[in-house]
């Protein structure tokens, strides 16, 4: 819990990832709908950010957003896009394409299935050494020998040799660790990595994943829905809900002093989850907000308990309640 | 990997056993044009009788291979023959035997599917070496064989082309039949003491029915174009009875004077199956839209 | 691999005595009685009594059977009833205008299917895709003698820039064998290539949408390599596929080899049933089980050599 005792955004420290009103658009220009609707956040080197919400919030084609990799039929735009201090003309996929990789890597939810089953490990690993850093063979052979090390895959010659099904999944996960931070990017985004994976595999991946980062310094962008998991991990909370972050705050002050309603009753269920003494769940009431057809205002405000009038009125910025903390409701602070 | 490439199931086993969602969906353009386009056909052969301008045998030896004209809308054969007329009575034999193959094997698939997968073991066993005996060579080589037996005739068409339907009813059966044989339903038939074969009818069967008639409508057109080309290499009907197939070859040798006799009933042929197909991926997509209307053709 | 490909080859014997033992019952019981065909209508009844004999056909059914596979495997399947020409070198003669036609064939096939199946598969609801998955549909829809008889009414007959039947004279230069190829092999080659190309775009668009499709892009390989990387998934049933059209082709297209008087295995197939000419039916019969056989069992191995699962099984 390293979030307790260090600022969330020290100042001087490298910016890593810095987006500014990042939309995902499903079909159409015109007509289509918001899936994403104006994220801004901002990762340094060396710190965690995690954008948490409940599925369909949008926060894993955030994720997608940021390496041009969203689903066909989607758009994406954004205010301002800068990936290791070097800012991008557009969100296009020739601008993404050259970061891909380099300067920015992702890891999946499901290792399982995010290898080629036809290929070796070592194949793989010498495809994306040989394109990303231009090594030779016998060179990219022995630096992915090197990274399979790092990661902690023991007697790593006769895995590269193997292929993908030959292994557990908490192996393949550290060789997929292993790939996507071959090129020593700037930010890497991780969607649910441990999701897929046993209890005590998922401590041990974390823990691989904080080690890396201290040696290469990247900033991560963590995204998940386990709430346990982020208070280990992330020096922020972003926390989404329906395509928009609704409060962002240092990690201690999100879990100690919770501000909108929407992370409040996020926060409960876990709670009840906690204390087995607890008899009733309290899960949000209502379901998720379909995104296509939304209220006007706030997008919470049709299963929240402070719903006022006002809140139907207009949508709710992001503003700041303490250092570091904002929230988008008007109700905060009222 | 299976264990034989030629025992590819044209229908995966899905874990889940399927539902017939029929119902009250609107009919998609496939369906309308598709089976309409049948609709027409049928009717066309059964009322061939009626509306045709002439006898399908009628000799005129003065007027042969003549372009179309008022008395003969679609002009004559090589014998002077009304084409259109042919061509009406000609659907008959392509329909009854094209259909009638596929009943055939969709009856004999239930009858080895069923109890292949319901009781499993020895009987699934020798089932499944019989049908990997079936398609070991092309389909082909089964109707020669057929004809070697019993001779030329719409009757061993029939029996050639559902031979080599067979196989593909069987193992969907078969798959459907293994599912249901360890659901709920039928383990509490079996505890209440029900008889195999009334549990194979009144629980197993019903679980077949929609994915049979998706296969049906799939085997269709396929059946005719196996009819049409049996009857073309003149292994079918006897002339001078018409058929489609048998019009295209006595048309061939007399393609440098006219175009007509082959042109026409070609036409029919492939308007025909485009129907089919189009029905047949109108009803997969109805009875069984999880899965993409592509994925089943092989 | 070891082990699969020995399995596999039990089963192609095995396979391949059935059919022998097929063919041989088929023959047996086909109407019509040998020594009455052998020596024409008006042979007397002594006459066929003593024929028979020598025929050998009042042994014992397993007993013929034994007499008459010992013959097939030293090559000796009689002579004709028809040109009175031995089976064996008639039936060689045949099979080489069927491989002659079928290379040509399966190359054209090759070149128009794979690319319209991968540019439908990269495209998919593209107008290209819809074209090409009209084209597939069609190719698979219109009846193989119906395609021939169209392609001499257009090319033959109208506008005369090809032979409508025959394979030419022996001895002829490539190019004026080839010029008799070409309608055949287009025939054969349009659902050749329809097939194919329905499968590259099913097997090859279900492969770009794997989870590995979209970890190799956030890695940054090129798109070529993401392409390539998914075909080597998608190749491994499309073999399959392909292993079964060209095993049926060279077992003998009989329609599309009827259609243009072609004097390769179909065509002699035809023609041997309808003048019920059994030891000819014999020999194309056997060769078309043995050809199809093979080169599923080819298929099979190619399969098992493409697919990591199978080949590592050894190690």
């Amino acid at each position: 819990m390293r979030a307790v005792t260090e600022p969330a955004t020290p100042v001087g420290a490298a910016t890593a990832l810095a987006v500014e009103r990042l939309r995902v658009t499903l079909g159409p220009r015109t007509g289509g709908h918001d899936l994403v609707r104006g994220v801004s956040l901002t990762v340094h080197r060396h710190r965690t950010v995690a954008l948490v919400g409940e599925s369909g919030s949008g926060k894993t084609l955030t994720g997608l957003a940021l390496l041009g990799l969203t689903p066909p039929g989607t758009s994406v735009a954004a205010g301002r896009l800068q990936i290791g201090g070097e800012e991008l003309a557009s969100c296009s996929d020739a601008d993404l394409a050259r970061f891909r990789g380099r300067r920015i890597a992702m890891v999946f939810q499901n290792p399982m299935v995010a290898m080629n089953p036809v290929l070796t490990i070592g194949q793989q690993f010498l495809q994306v050494l040989r394109h990303n850093l231009a090594l030779s063979r016998p060179a990219a052979r022995a630096r992915a020998r090197d990274l399979l090390g790092a990661v902690g895959v023991a007697d790593a010659p006769r895995r590269l040799d193997q292929y993908p099904f030959e292994m557990s999944g908490g192996m393949l996960q550290r060789i997929m660790l292993a790939l996507a931070l071959s090129a020593e990017p700037d930010v890497l985004v991780a969607d649910e990595p441990t999701t897929a994976l046993d209890t005590t595999l998922q401590a041990q991946v974390m823990a691989l994943l904080a080690e890396r980062q201290a040696q290469l310094g990247m900033g991560v962008l963590l995204v998940s829905h386990d709430l346990g998991l982020v208070a280990g991990m992330a020096d922020e909370v972003d926390v989404m809900y329906a395509g928009r972050i609704v409060e962002r705050a240092p990690t201690a002050d999100l879990f100690s002093a919770p501000a909108h309603p929407y992370t409040q009753a996020l926060l409960r269920t876990v709670r009840d989850i906690a204390s087995p003494t607890t008899t009733v769940l309290s899960a949000i009431p209502g379901a998720p907000p379909q995104l296509a057809t939304l209220p006007a205002g706030c997008s919470f405000a049709p299963r929240c308990p402070l719903a006022a009038p006002e809140c139907t009125v207009a949508l709710p910025e992001l503003r700041a309640v303490a250092a570091g903390h904002e929230v988008a409701c008007v109700r905060v602070g009222q | 990997m299976t264990a034989s490439p030629v025992t590819a199931a044209p229908v995966a086993v899905r874990a889940t056993l399927p539902r017939v969602r029929a119902g009250v969906r609107r009919l998609s353009w496939r369906e309308l044009v598709g089976g309409g386009g049948l609709v027409a056909f049928v009717l066309a052969a059964v009322l061939a009788g009626v509306v045709s301008p002439w006898s399908p045998d009628a000799l005129a030896i003065g007027s042969r291979l003549q372009g179309p004209s008022t008395a003969h809308l679609l002009g004559t054969d090589q014998l002077g023959r009304d084409l259109l007329s042919r061509i009406l009575y000609g659907l008959r034999p392509s329909l009854e035997s094209g259909f009638a193959a596929i009943a055939l094997a969709a009856v004999v698939g239930v009858l080895l599917g069923l109890p292949s997968g319901y009781f499993g073991s020895v009987i699934d066993s020798i089932v499944t070496r019989i049908l990997d005996l079936l398609v070991a060579w092309p389909a082909v080589f089964l109707a020669l064989a057929v004809v070697l037996l019993l001779g030329t005739g719409e009757l061993q068409v029939i029996i050639a082309i559902g031979l080599a339907e067979v196989p593909v009813f069987s193992r969907l059966v078969r798959s459907i039949a293994l599912l249901a044989a360890r659901s709920d339903h039928v383990v509490a038939a079996k505890a209440a003491g029900a008889s195999a074969p009334r549990i194979m009818v009144r629980h197993v069967l019903p679980f077949v029915v929609a994915p049979l008639v998706v296969q049906f409508a799939i085997a269709a057109p396929q059946a005719l174009v196996a009819e049409a080309s049996l009857n073309y290499l003149g292994l079918g009907t006897h002339p001078p009875a018409p058929s489609l197939g048998a019009m295209v070859s006595e048309g061939q040798a007399f393609l440098a004077y006219a175009a007509g006799p082959i042109v026409f009933p070609i036409a029919v042929i492939v308007v025909l199956v485009v129907c089919l197909t189009l029905l047949a991926d109108g009803l997969q997509d109805r009875l069984d839209p999880h899965r993409g209307a592509e994925r089943r053709r092989p | 691999m070891w082990r699969f490909a020995l399995v596999r080859s039990g089963q192609l014997l095995l396979t391949l005595l059935l059919a022998s033992i097929a063919v041989f019952l088929v023959i047996q019981h086909a109407p019509g009685d040998p020594a009455q065909v052998q020596l024409g209508l008006t042979a007397t009844p002594a006459q066929i009594a003593v024929e028979r004999q020598k025929l050998g056909l009042d042994a014992s059914i397993l007993h013929r059977y034994l007499i008459w596979a010992t013959q097939v495997l030293h090559l000796n399947l009689g002579k004709s009833f028809t040109t009175g020409l031995p089976v064996t070198s008639t039936v060689v003669t045949a099979f080489g205008y069927t491989l002659r036609l079928d290379v040509v064939a399966i190359v054209l096939g090759l070149v128009l299917g794979l690319p319209l199946g991968l540019v439908a598969a990269l495209r998919r609801g593209s107008w290209a895709d819809t074209a090409i998955s009209a084209f597939a549909a069609l190719g698979l829809s219109v009846p193989v003698f119906a395609l021939g008889t169209l392609l001499v009414l257009v090319f033959a007959v109208h506008f005369r820039v090809m032979p409508a039947a025959g394979a030419g004279v022996p001895g002829q230069s490539l190019l004026s064998a080839l010029h008799f190829l070409w309608l055949p092999a287009v025939t054969l080659a349009i659902p050749f290539a329809a097939v194919l190309a329905r499968y590259v775009r099913i097997e090859l668009g279900e492969a770009m949408g794997e989870p590995y499709v979209l970890t190799a892009r956030s890695l940054g390989l090129p798109r070529r390599t993401v392409i390539a990387n998914a075909w080597r998934n998608a190749v491994i049933p499309t073999i399959t596929v392909m292993g079964i059209q060209v095993g049926r082709l060279l077992a003998g297209a009989l329609i599309t080899e009827t259609v243009f008087s072609y004097p390769g295995i179909g065509y002699l197939t035809v023609q041997s049933i309808q003048s019920l000419d059994y030891p000819v039916v014999e020999g194309v019969l056997l060769l078309g089980a043995a050809v199809f056989l093979l080169v599923m069992f080819v298929v099979d191995l190619v399969v098992g050599l493409a697919n990591p699962r199978l080949r590592v099984q050894v190690r």
